[in-house]
C-alpha cells in the first residue's frame, strides 16, 4: 500500500471463506467474484464448486440447483448463472483454487492499474480457467451462516479520524437516515446519497492521510463515500464514521437503489463482534464436518 | 519536532500523527519510522503507509486491538531525524499544459486572477521533492510546490479523470497513474508511465526523490502518446 497498491481482493470475506470451505480449499485460495450478472461455464473435467454471497438462479445443463452446497460437475456440463435474485456479488469457488500467476503473493485483479487476475481484465467468453482436481467432498452451509441478504442493511459504524471536525446535527444525521446507494458505486467505494451531512470547516479539505477500507469519507458537497477493497490507499476528504471490520461483508452486498442505515458502536464492542463472528463461523464449520 | 499523537482509525487501523506543517525534513522522519516498524515486525501488523505527517498502520483486529499496539508502536517513533539520506537523481516529467488537455487551468488561471503561462511558469520553476505515494499505485504527492498556485479541491469529485492527468489540491500537486475518479484541479496532462508492475521498481520515483515538470506542447504531446 506504500506505493499506492491498495489490498484489493474479495470485498465479501465471509462468503469468500465460505465457498472455499464447500470445496475444502483454504479459506484465502483465489475465487471468481460475479457481480449483478452471471457467466455461464463449459466443464471441460472433473472439479466441485462452491457459490455463495448473492443468490443468483443457477442451472447446471438447464437443471436448477441451490447454491450454499457443494456441486459437483463433469466434463461436458453446463453450469448457468440465471437471474439475480438478492445481494450483489457472489462468490465461486473450485477444488484447488482458480489457478492464476500471483503477483507480490496475490491473484487478486485490480482493475484500474490492469494487474492481476486474468491479464488484469475482467472475464470475456472464450477465456480458459484452471482449477485443481475435484475430490469426493459434499458440504452444505448450515442455516447458521445463510446470511439473508436484503436490500436495506444496517451497518455497525465507529467514529473516525475526524469524526470531532463534523456539527453534531451531521453526527446525528448520519445514524439517522437511511441512504440510497448510488448508482457510481464500485469496488473503489460505495456512494451513499442522503441529507448532506456538514463538515465544521468550510471546505473540507485535509493534508493528504492513509485511508482504511470500511471509512466513510464526506467531501464538500455532504454525501458519504464508503471506501471499498480497490479504494484509494491515501485521500483528502474528512472522514466521519469507519464502518466496523465485522460488516464489510454488508457493503459488498447492496446494489443502486438499496438503502444503507447506519448505527454507532465503540471500538471495544466493534473487536468482540469481530473476533466473535470469526468464532462463530469457525465453530460452525468445524460442526459440519464431524 | 514534536512527538506524535496516536488515534484509531476504524478498528482495524490506527493513525500516528504528526503536529507539524508538510517539510521535507518530515518525510525524513516519517519514513525512517516507517521503516523502524516494518523491521520490528510486530505481531498484528499489517501494513504502514506513510503520508505528508502520519503514518496509518493496518492492523489484524483478529491478533490486536489499538489499546495494545499503540504502547508497542510509539517505542519506535523517532525523536531526532535521521542522517541526510543519499542524494536521489532527478526526475523529470514532460507536462502538456495545453486547455485542451488541462481541463481546469482556465478557471484556476481565473480563480487565482493571473495568466495560465504565470500558471506553467509557477508550477514548472521548483524543484519538487516526492513526498510520499498514494491515493493509486505509482501517484506521486509532490512538495515544494509554490503557494501562489494553490487552489481548493473540486466541490465535487469527477467519477473520471485520465491515467497521466496532473492536478492541483490545496498546496499540493500530483499526478494521476490511472484512469480514477478524483477531486483535484487538472492543470496538465504527462505522456509517461508512472506505474508499471514489471518494471522495478514499479513507481516513477520513490519517496524523497527530486522531481521536476518540463513543459511540452499539445504536438509534443500527441507525438509521444502515438
Amino acid at each position: 500500500m506504500s506505493y499506492g497498491l491498495p489490498a484489493a481482493g474479495c470485498l465479501d470475506t465471509y462468503s469468500h471463506w465460505l465457498a472455499n470451505w464447500l470445496v475444502g480449499n483454504s479459506r484465502e485460495a483465489p475465487v471468481l467474484e460475479i457481480t449483478l450478472m452471471g457467466p455461464e461455464f463449459e466443464i471441460h473435467r472433473p472439479v466441485c464448486v462452491g457459490i455463495t454471497g448473492a443468490v443468483f438462479d443457477i442451472f447446471v445443463n438447464e437443471q436448477r440447483i441451490d447454491s450454499m452446497q457443494t456441486i459437483q460437475l463433469f466434463a461436458g456440463d453446463r453450469l448457468r448463472f440465471g437471474r439475480l435474485l438478492n445481494g450483489c456479488r457472489a462468490y465461486l469457488a473450485v477444488s484447488g483454487g482458480i489457478i492464476e500467476n500471483a503477483i507480490w503473493g496475490s491473484v487478486s485483479t485490480y482493475l484500474p492499474a490492469k494487474i492481476g487476475g486474468l491479464q488484469g481484465r475482467c472475464l470475456r467468453k472464450g477465456d480458459p480457467l484452471y482449477s485443481g482436481p475435484s475430490h469426493q467432498i459434499h458440504r452444505e452451509l448450515p442455516n447458521s451462516l445463510r446470511i439473508a441478504i436484503k436490500n436495506k442493511v444496517l451497518v455497525r459504524i465507529v467514529d473516525g479520524a475526524e469524526s470531532v471536525e463534523f456539527s453534531e446535527a451531521a453526527r446525528r444525521e448520519l445514524v439517522s437516515q437511511p441512504f440510497t446507494v448510488s448508482v457510481d458505486s464500485n469496488r473503489m467505494g460505495c456512494r451513499l446519497q442522503g441529507q448532506p451531512l456538514i463538515h465544521q470547516s468550510p471546505q473540507g479539505n485535509m493534508v493528504t492521510t492513509g485511508v482504511a477500507v470500511g471509512s466513510i469519507q464526506v467531501p464538500s458537497d455532504g454525501q458519504p463515500i464508503v471506501i471499498m477493497a480497490d479504494g484509494q490507499t491515501t485521500g483528502g476528504y474528512p472522514r466521519i464514521a469507519n464502518v466496523i471490520t465485522a460488516d464489510r461483508h454488508l457493503m459488498a452486498q447492496v446494489k443502486p437503489g438499496d438503502k444503507v442505515s447506519f448505527y454507532r458502536v465503540n471500538l471495544a464492542k466493534a473487536t468482540r463482534i469481530y473476533r466473535q463472528k470469526q468464532q462463530f463461523i469457525t465453530q460452525q464449520l468445524a460442526l459440519q464436518c464431524t | 519536532m514534536d512527538q506524535p499523537q496516536l488515534h484509531p482509525n476504524g478498528d482495524s487501523s490506527l493513525l500516528i500523527q504528526w503536529q507539524a506543517d508538510t517539510s521535507l525534513a518530515l518525510v525524513q522522519v516519517i519514513m525512517a519510522c516507517c521503516d523502524a516498524i516494518k523491521s520490528a515486525a510486530i505481531k498484528g501488523v499489517v501494513e504502514c503507509v506513510p503520508a505528508y505527517s502520519s503514518i496509518m498502520v493496518n492492523f489484524d483486529l483478529a491478533i490486536t486491538t489499538f489499546d495494545e499496539l499503540a504502547p508497542i508502536l510509539a517505542q519506535y517513533l523517532l525523536d531526532d531525524p535521521p542522517p541526510a539520506a543519499a542524494v536521489l537523481p532527478i526526475v523529470e516529467i514532460p507536462v502538456c499544459y495545453d486547455p485542451s488537455l488541462a481541463w481546469d487551468i482556465i478557471p484556476v488561471a481565473s480563480q487565482l486572477g493571473v495568466s495560465i503561462d504565470t500558471i506553467i511558469d509557477r508550477h514548472c520553476a521548483p524543484t519538487y521533492h516526492v513526498y510520499m505515494l498514494g491515493f493509486m499505485p505509482g501517484f506521486l504527492y509532490l512538495g515544494g510546490m509554490d503557494p501562489r498556485i494553490a487552489c481548493p479541491r473540486k466541490m465535487t469529485p469527477r467519477k473520471k479523470i485520465p491515467a497521466g492527468a496532473v492536478g492541483i489540491a490545496g498546496q499540493q500537486t500530483g499526478i494521476y497513474p490511472f484512469e480514477s475518479p478524483g477531486g483535484w484541479q487538472i492543470i496538465g496532462q504527462t505522456p509517461v508511465s508512472l506505474f508499471d508492475i514489471a518494471r522495478t521498481p514499479p513507481v516513477l520515483a520513490a519517496a524523497l526523490q527530486p522531481v521536476r515538470f518540463v513543459p511540452i506542447t499539445a504536438l509534443q504531446y500527441h507525438r509521444l502518446t502515438q
